[in-house]
């Protein structure tokens, strides 16, 4: 492609002004990853009609895409899938709004406080140097017209929380920084103005600038938690048709109690629990089983609240008022273990839960001390001021934040997309790993290897009847074959039997694909929900069998997790059969099939009452509870979106191989997490007694923070020799 | 020691510029998409000819943007 054939995108086009008739949408990618991506996407979809701007960033992997009003995002989504590069929209209402505005506001004070803090320990190594008289004096004045307007600014952060915090009657990390900056500005700009020996600009502004880049780097870490119980509650329809005296009316769905009728079109949700007692259909039921294939709904079937309705009307008797419908029991479920999770306390709230009044103690115990030593309130408030800077740990502020940015940018070259800031802590301790089956070991689809020998004029029509349905395994079988012209008027009248298959009539035949049951007229018989037949009126009927794809890499990830002692379970709301079939094609010695969404929770939870410390893996809405309960739970990309909310770790691309990489990685970060810790209280070791002892001078304070703020960072970011760099995931 | 007392406010002054510098560049969504810029430097089409700046990114840009 050479320069001057064609208008680069976005130059040639003006910025269109806020319009109202204009909207941005926000696509996730996560399969972009080079110039070319980005060249072919941006091309793809600034030719787009009705599309105004597209843009890619490549280290969010996200599309941006300004259209009109009018274009749906669906069709983005479509153009996108059509070049390649699987899309979803990320809803730009559910980002918090000032995500942004915060993380904006927090590096802007960091820059700041950099630009304080180097200008000012300039000045201050000219003082240790040897300036003296008039120049130190004057360096001394600069230094603090430099800091306090500076710190003023820069240090807002904690002042607030601390000032939050002391409201509360409460004491966190941030009250000894407060006052470690306030007292050390206050007693700094005292002893510039009378002539003073030590000032402690620079080492308040350090202490400033080190722990904002902490708590930026913890910041960007973040990702939004959504919970899993509101996406469920999504399911829940607010409105359903009720049925009285053969007239149709709305009711909302919180006024339905036992007895009543309601009526259920194609494409709609069930409103509530109850029975069915007029019509057939095939039903969704994966948020309850986790199954992709439909259940076939007879008259007298049970049939559940938020099941979605694929291809009939259902007339259904409501058995259970809204509130206590299953879904609705097992949101409640979910709601509660969301809050327990929640309640973890990371590691590093718990040193700072150690630290905070230590710090303090020891500041006020110099104070004591000296003022019996000396009787000299003024030289006991110096040496305590310098013990509370030197004790104050800027390398506890970036001991966790570090080691966890290191962390996710190599996790997310290797594809592994870290939501949570405690979870490689939470995952370093895991001894069990749970899965689920249909979607997480399984992709979801099924693949039929019966299509040998089949005539042109078969596959065709296999095709067109296939395509028609919503059921699953239709439209797999539409996927996998290819297309074929049919001059119109020789297929007619293509019909849906919900619950049992397509009929259509070809050159006066009559063709059928469906169940087998149906398909030969026998009765019964519908089970083996796998098999599928074809037959062409006058020919012999064609089976074809349908099997769960795995897939790719699950084997050889299961192997090697294997190797590390790990123990791990299959869970699936699959039947008996299936899973122990499936079980057995992967090694798994524990298994446990037909678990409701809410037998998955109470498996997890009884797992860690017995002290075992769980992983959850799985992908669907049945999933939620399960990996809310757990310690720490992982989704494959095509996971649902309820699934992909509640989850810490997202594996980004086709599989599950980046599994036994993410576990690793995780005892390497939680390993330097503790040396970074054990790094800064080996500092405050040697720096706090010369404190005490009234060595405290500025330089030594400057020293002690950026030595051990240094020491801290490299040791976060260099790289695992021993392991992790040959065990990639991808 | 009088040199000291041109030269400081001089250099707090560079500096100052650098920092007013920086804070524009975030401002401008430089730092939005370091993978991104950098690749882009790849693509074969800008050999003979510059792209012009952030522009394309403004475009579309609402009240509610994510930065």
């Amino acid at each position: 492609m050479t320069t001057g054939q064609r208008a680069l995108p976005g130059t040639l086009r003006p910025a269109p002004a806020r319009d109202p008739e204009m909207t941005t949408h926000i696509l996730h990618v996560p399969l972009i990853h080079c110039t070319g991506c980005i060249a072919k996407i941006e091309d793809h979809m600034n030719a787009m009609p009705g599309v105004a701007a597209a843009r890619v960033n490549l280290s969010r992997r996200e599309l941006r895409v300004t259209a009109t009003s009018d274009l749906p995002a669906c069709s983005l989504i479509d153009a996108m899938a059509g070049i390649g590069f699987p899309a979803e929209e990320i809803d730009p209402a559910q980002l918090p709004v000032d995500d942004g505005r915060q993380a904006n506001a927090l590096l802007m004070r960091l820059a700041v406080a950099g630009f304080g803090t180097m200008n000012v320990m300039l000045l201050s190594v000219a003082v240790w140097a040897g300036a003296d008289g008039l120049t130190r004096q004057f360096l001394y004045l600069i230094s603090a017209l430099i800091g306090l307007p500076i710190l003023a600014y820069s240090a807002q952060p904690f002042f607030a929380n601390a000032l939050h915090a002391v409201l509360a009657l409460r004491l966190n990390m941030d009250v000894p920084i407060s006052l470690a900056i306030l007292l050390a500005a206050l007693a700094s700009l005292y002893e510039a103005l009378t002539y003073g020996s030590h000032v402690y600009f620079d080492a308040a502004l350090s202490l400033t600038f080190f722990l904002l880049a902490g708590r930026y780097l913890d910041l960007k870490a973040r990702h939004r938690a959504r919970s899993a119980a509101a996406q469920l509650a999504r399911m829940q329809t607010p409105v359903a048709s009720e049925v009285k005296e053969g007239r149709i009316s709305e009711i909302a769905v919180s006024k339905l109690a036992p007895g009543m009728m309601v009526l259920v079109r194609p494409g709609e949700r069930i409103p509530a629990d109850g029975v069915l007692r007029k019509g057939t259909a095939d039903a969704d039921r994966s948020f309850l089983t986790g199954e992709a294939l439909p259940v076939t709904l007879v008259a007298g079937a049970e049939v559940f609240a938020g099941e979605l309705c694929l291809n009939g009307v259902l007339e259904i008797e409501v058995t259970k008022a809204s509130g206590e419908s299953v879904l609705s029991r097992f949101i409640d479920l979910v709601d509660v273990a969301e809050k327990g999770r929640d309640k973890y306390s990371a590691l590093a709230d718990r040193a700072a839960a150690i630290y905070a009044p230590l710090v303090h103690v020891l500041a006020a115990a110099a104070f004591g001390l000296w003022l019996w030593l000396a009787a000299d309130a003024y030289a006991a408030l110096t040496i305590a001021i310098s013990v509370l800077i030197i004790t104050c740990p800027c390398a506890l502020g970036l001991a966790v934040p570090a080691v966890m940015t290191a962390a996710s940018g190599r996790l997310f070259s290797h594809g592994i997309l870290l939501k949570s800031a405690t979870a490689l802590e939470r995952i370093a301790t895991v001894d069990t790993i749970v899965f689920d089956k249909t979607g997480t070991l399984t992709s979801g689809s099924f693949q039929t290897d019966s299509l040998e020998g089949w005539k042109a004029d078969e596959l065709a029509l296999l095709h067109e009847l296939a395509g028609a349905s919503r059921h699953p395994l239709a439209r797999a079988l539409a996927e996998a074959l290819p297309q074929a012209q049919h001059a119109p008027g020789e297929i007619e009248e293509i019909t849906e039997t919900p619950g049992c298959g397509m009929s259509a009539t070809y050159r006066g035949r009559l063709v059928k694909l469906g169940k087998p049951a149906w398909l030969l007229g026998t009765a019964g018989e519908n089970a083996g929900n796998g098999r599928f037949g074809f037959r062409i009126e006058g020919r012999p009927v064609r089976w074809l069998e349908f099997s769960e794809e795995i897939r790719p890499g699950v084997a050889e990830m299961l192997a090697s997790l294997d190797e590390t002692g790990l123990r791990r379970i299959l869970l699936t709301g699959d039947e008996e059969e299936a899973g122990k079939a499936m079980a057995a094609r992967l090694g798994f010695r524990t298994c446990r099939a037909g678990m409701t969404p809410a037998a998955k929770l109470d498996y997890i939870a009884a797992l860690k009452a017995s002290g075992a410390s769980v992983l959850m893996v799985g992908d669907g809405l049945n999933d939620t509870g399960a990996m809310a309960a757990a310690d720490a739970s992982v989704v494959p990309a095509a996971a649902l979106d309820a699934a992909r909310a509640t989850a810490d770790v997202v594996l980004l691309g086709g599989g599950l191989q980046a599994l036994p990489y993410l576990l690793a990685a995780a005892k390497v970060a939680k390993r330097r997490i503790l040396q970074n810790f054990a790094t800064a209280a080996v500092y405050n070791l040697i720096a706090v007694p010369l404190a005490f002892a009234g060595f405290a001078t500025p330089l030594l304070a400057a020293i002690a923070m950026s030595a051990s703020s240094i020491t801290v960072v490299l040791n976060a970011v260099r790289p695992d020799l021993a392991a992790g760099g040959a065990k990639s995931g991808t | 020691m009088t040199a000291l007392l041109a030269l400081i406010p001089v250099s707090l002054l560079l500096g100052l510029g650098g920092l007013l510098a920086f804070l524009w560049s975030v401002g401008n969504h430089q730092y939005d998409d370091l993978e991104g810029e950098a690749n882009r430097i790849l693509d074969p089409r800008h050999d003979d000819e510059p792209v012009t700046g952030p522009d394309e990114q403004e475009a579309g840009e609402n009240p509610d943007q994510r930065v």
